[in-house]
């Protein structure tokens, strides 16, 4: 039989056996973020086609249409259902766009740390000696330091060295590698601990006394076992990086500024803000909001929904 | 004395930190200001670091370590006043969710603790620029205000319009960090109410504010220092997004001036000054670790068997 | 015949389902024993028969969602279900002790055991602090700890284990309760620490007068140590009985088992005996049996209907096989 394939139906298994579709229904708050989120999700991916403007497209700005108000304020145009900013872009399809990338960079980032986190917590766990010495002390020494400020400092100096024009055009992919390789020690400590406890159980010595090799061990038989932490630790960090890579932008070491940010859009409409025209800076806050709140209620509810207490109470 | 090896091997460690951050800052001054390195080595940049000697901004022709001093203050203050606050409310609301989990207060405690760390620092800065300043026009928008000088020290906060101005900053700054630390709190609380020692003073009948006190309150502060120091890096974070915001006068908003502007040996004195002081605050809650904790106190039970005469 | 010190009558525990579609699971299921003043009584059953969790109930310590939903615990005369929580806070402690099992973590690391000694006996005795310390030394010097003005400043981490279990034990004492509750006592401790704190603790109950229920999964232990035996199985008591009838006969095939698999019971070279499966889960039990599925003996009946536990006192056993002798011997 494929190993891959059995093993990984008892994952799946596992899993069902949480119920975990009942439990969300039973809990209204979590079923309401959880098809916002869904539906922000869904918007997200269908920018492209449905957003009434490319932000990204210089053609279709025109500096004349600059600074109006949405559609329930006086003064406003219909084309532009939330307004323009001060270059004349639909306030909209701006949102749109910085939605899609925050989540873009949110997931990817979040993929490269917890790839990166499970793999050494793995390592560490399962090796135990100077694998585990060196990697720990290097997840401690990173922990004492937020990864946000790291990400600021790096960031910075990066932009700094490289001048602005060259920065902004690999800002994208720095910011997912920084996010990204900021935040996998939680991953790595989360899993040590729990590889330490399962190393010890009868099922790990039964594997390898029928001589199964040490990376199949770790992947199929203890990591399975050990997956409902480090999911809710990569939803609460999805938000983590959201939150992140929007501060960034807001000071002007993130995202460019012809490809919209919801942070970015927050920062450059600041300055707006202080004459009245408040829309540039908060309509983007508000989304932002959403987004953020919406992730962190489906992440408190998974926390409690995989809670290993509540593992085995079958009907 | 059975504490001195661990004072020197602290101060070995951070020796060496402080010189591997050094040894980067300079690389990092060659490529931001990469003339003004080629006339400086790095053992001549090391020794002036050991002398004293931060180097010289490119924009303010000021002596670094100057510059950086004068702005210290100011986010000291600001630092300080938010630390307060939170330190204010998040005990007594951590320890009440923990205690009375169930009541409508706490619950509403805990959804706006949940809303909390959903609104970024620079959200809150905003809607509280927009509607006191621009809207209402009650407080300033920037600024620090009139300061009054202490000796070497500037304060904002003998005037009233020194109080005027970190009004905002401070309490944007509480409204994101409060709902982390309510959150730590509480969670450290209840753990440690799940635990033996607190199960087996149940057995004993012991009343449950006796328990709070001697079991939760005591046994959570240890790990309540080390979450909250390991929350330094992120008050540092969200204070420099703070400063930027409110064009408060703090060493956060210079660094970001410096890297905009591209001031090489400013930004590499900011990145070893600040690493200093990052290990001078480990430093302090090792100290407060070590008078909480019986476990490393060993000096305690000595300087008590010397005054009891055994052994 | 005197009352009984503590009467539990047909006790139900279950635990609360988190979800609203998932049953409650039941984990004692009409536990039924008395215990008179002085005697030792031992409880003894494998990991999951509801052991420690009789205990726990017996003073409603529930630490997550199990509750009482059936069945009553009466001790010194008064129903313990019924009583209010600063009522319950009277009776813990100072007339029933604990003792548990892990003596590593149940003192509390910040304190010194005087703090801690102390604190627990202020709470019930209205006495000043010099002479609650009196009491705290004499006490440690009965569960014989060396040295014990010392040890009152030491904390918990500075003890060995066999130190804190005793302190345990001492605290437990302190209160010069009617009954302890030790579960699992010597369980942590190493073998050569076993044998001693263990027959401290018999002989400290039995010249005090405390009568002492004793939790285990060791029957080896019971011997020496009870005056009453009182085996569990899935949640009900399925034999009960004077220790020295209990193991020279026992009437349950599970009792019977758990002698047989006794290493004293082997002879060299022999392979040790098991009882065969295991105990089933929670879910798996119904009316029915809960040892059939592993009985040698089972027959048709036995999966039908669930045995009931004779009336009466002295040595008697819930099986389909005795009262189908007692029918035959009728007949």
């Amino acid at each position: 039989m494929n190993a891959a394939k059995y093993h990984g139906h008892h994952v799946w298994r596992r899993f069902r056996r949480q119920q975990l579709w009942r439990q969300l229904k039973a809990n209204k708050t979590a079923f309401v973020s959880a098809i916002i989120l869904l539906t922000l999700g869904v918007l997200a991916i269908l920018t492209p086609w449905i957003s009434p403007f490319d932000p990204t497209n210089m053609q279709q700005q025109n500096i004349m249409d600059a600074e109006l108000p949405p559609f329930w304020q006086p003064g406003n145009e219909s084309r532009f259902l939330l307004g323009t900013d001060g270059l004349g872009r639909d306030l909209l399809s701006s949102i749109l766009y910085g939605l899609k990338n925050s989540l873009w960079i949110g997931f990817w980032a979040v993929l490269l740390q917890f790839t990166l986190g499970t793999s050494l917590g793995l390592c560490a766990g399962y090796f135990g000696g100077w694998a585990d010495r060196i990697i720990m002390s290097l997840a401690d020494f990173q922990l004492t330091f937020s990864s946000l400020m790291l990400a600021i400092l790096v960031l910075a100096i990066t932009r700094a060295a490289m001048g602005a024009h060259d920065y902004h055009i690999w800002s994208p992919w720095l910011l997912v590698l920084v996010l990204g390789l900021a935040d996998w020690p939680q991953y790595a400590r989360t899993l040590r601990a729990s590889v330490l406890a399962e190393k010890h159980k009868d099922y790990i010595a039964a594997a390898q006394v029928l001589g199964y090799k040490s990376r199949h061990i770790m992947v199929f038989h203890i990591l399975p076992n050990t997956l409902s932490p480090l999911l809710v630790i990569a939803t609460l960090q999805i938000a983590h990086v959201i939150l992140a890579e929007a501060a960034l932008s807001f000071l002007g070491i993130g995202m460019p500024y012809a490809n919209p940010s919801l942070g970015g859009l927050m920062g450059a409409g600041f300055e707006y803000m202080l004459s009245g025209i408040w829309w540039i800076a908060l309509l983007p806050g508000l989304a932002l909001l959403t987004l953020l709140l919406s992730i962190n209620l489906v992440a408190d509810w998974l926390r409690d929904a995989l809670d290993p207490k509540n593992l085995g109470q079958r009907p | 004395m059975t504490y001195f090896p661990q004072i020197t091997q602290r101060l070995l460690t951070g020796g060496i930190t402080i010189t591997l951050v050094a040894c980067v800052s300079y690389w990092i001054l060659s490529l931001i200001s990469p003339n003004l390195a080629l006339d400086l080595s790095l053992d001549q940049y090391l020794n002036n670091i050991l002398h004293g000697d931060f180097g010289q901004s490119q924009f303010y022709h000021q002596p670094n370590l100057e510059i950086i001093f004068e702005k210290l203050p100011a986010t000291f203050e600001l630092v300080i006043i938010t630390s307060f606050i939170v330190a204010l409310f998040a005990l007594p609301l951590g320890l009440y969710t923990a205690i009375a989990p169930r009541q409508k207060l706490a619950r509403g405690i805990m959804a706006f603790s949940l809303l909390g760390i959903s609104v970024p620092v620079f959200l809150t800065g905003s809607l509280m620029v927009y509607l006191f300043a621009v809207e209402l026009n009650w407080l300033p928008a920037f600024g620090r205000g009139e300061v009054v000088r202490v000796g070497s020290w500037s304060s904002g906060l003998f005037t009233v319009s020194g109080w005027q101005h970190i009004v905002m900053p401070a309490t944007a700054l509480s409204l994101t960090l409060l709902p982390l630390f309510l959150r730590l709190i509480r969670a450290e609380l209840i753990q440690v109410m799940h635990s033996n020692p607190v199960r087996l003073a149940q057995a004993m009948g012991i009343t449950p504010w006796r328990i709070w006190l001697s079991y939760g309150l005591r046994n959570a502060t240890l790990p309540m220092i080390t979450m909250a120091s390991l929350q330094f890096g992120t008050l540092m974070a969200y204070t420099l997004v703070a400063e930027t915001l409110f064009q408060w006068p703090g060493v956060g908003s210079l660094f970001m001036q410096g890297i905009i502007r591209g001031d090489g040996p400013l930004v590499a004195a900011y990145l070893v000054l600040v690493s200093i002081m990052f290990l001078l605050f480990n430093s302090l809650t090792d100290l407060a670790y070590g008078l909480f904790n019986p476990h490393l106190a060993p000096w305690r039970q000595q300087t008590q068997q010397t005054r009891q005469g055994t052994p | 015949m005197t009352s009984p010190l503590l009467k539990v009558t047909n006790l139900h525990v279950n635990f609360i389902s988190r979800w609203p579609h998932e049953p409650n699971i039941d984990v004692l299921r009409g536990v039924s024993f008395d215990l008179y003043r002085g005697e030792r009584v031992a409880l003894v059953g494998e990991s999951g028969a509801g052991k420690s969790l009789l205990a726990t109930s017996i003073i409603q310590l529930f630490d997550s969602s199990a509750r009482i939903h059936e069945g009553q615990v009466e001790f010194e005369g008064q129903q313990l279900t019924q009583l209010k929580p600063k009522q319950l806070r009277q009776v813990r402690g100072r007339r029933i002790g604990m003792v548990f099992q892990d003596p590593m973590t149940n003192l509390n690391p910040s304190l010194t055991l005087e703090q801690q000694l102390l604190e627990c006996i202020l709470s019930h005795r209205n006495i000043g602090r010099a002479e609650a310390r009196l009491v705290a030394l004499h006490k440690l010097r009965q569960v014989h700890i060396p040295a014990p003005e010392a040890r009152l400043q030491q904390y918990p981490h500075q003890l060995s284990a066999g130190q804190r279990q005793r302190a345990t034990i001492a605290m437990a004492l302190a209160l010069e309760p009617a009954l302890i509750i030790a579960d699992e006592p010597t369980s942590a401790l190493d073998v050569t620490m076993q044998a001693e704190v263990m027959s401290l603790l018999t002989h400290l109950c039995h010249s005090n007068g405390v009568a002492l229920l004793l939790i285990t999964h060791d029957l080896s232990l019971v011997a020496h140590a009870s005056d009453r035996c009182l085996i569990m199985y899935a949640g009900q008591i399925v034999e009960q009985g004077p220790t020295s009838a209990l193991i020279n006969d026992a009437q349950h095939p599970y009792t019977q088992g758990l002698i047989k698999a006794l290493p004293q019971m082997s002879s060299p070279g022999q392979t040790l005996f098991q009882i065969p499966g295991q105990m089933p889960a929670a879910q798996e039990l119904g009316n029915h049996c809960s040892f059939a599925q592993r009985c040698e003996f089972a027959h048709d009946a036995c999966w039908q209907q669930a045995p009931n536990m004779p009336k009466g006192i002295g040595h008697r056993a819930s099986c389909h096989l005795l009262t189908a002798a007692e029918a035959g011997a009728e007949i």
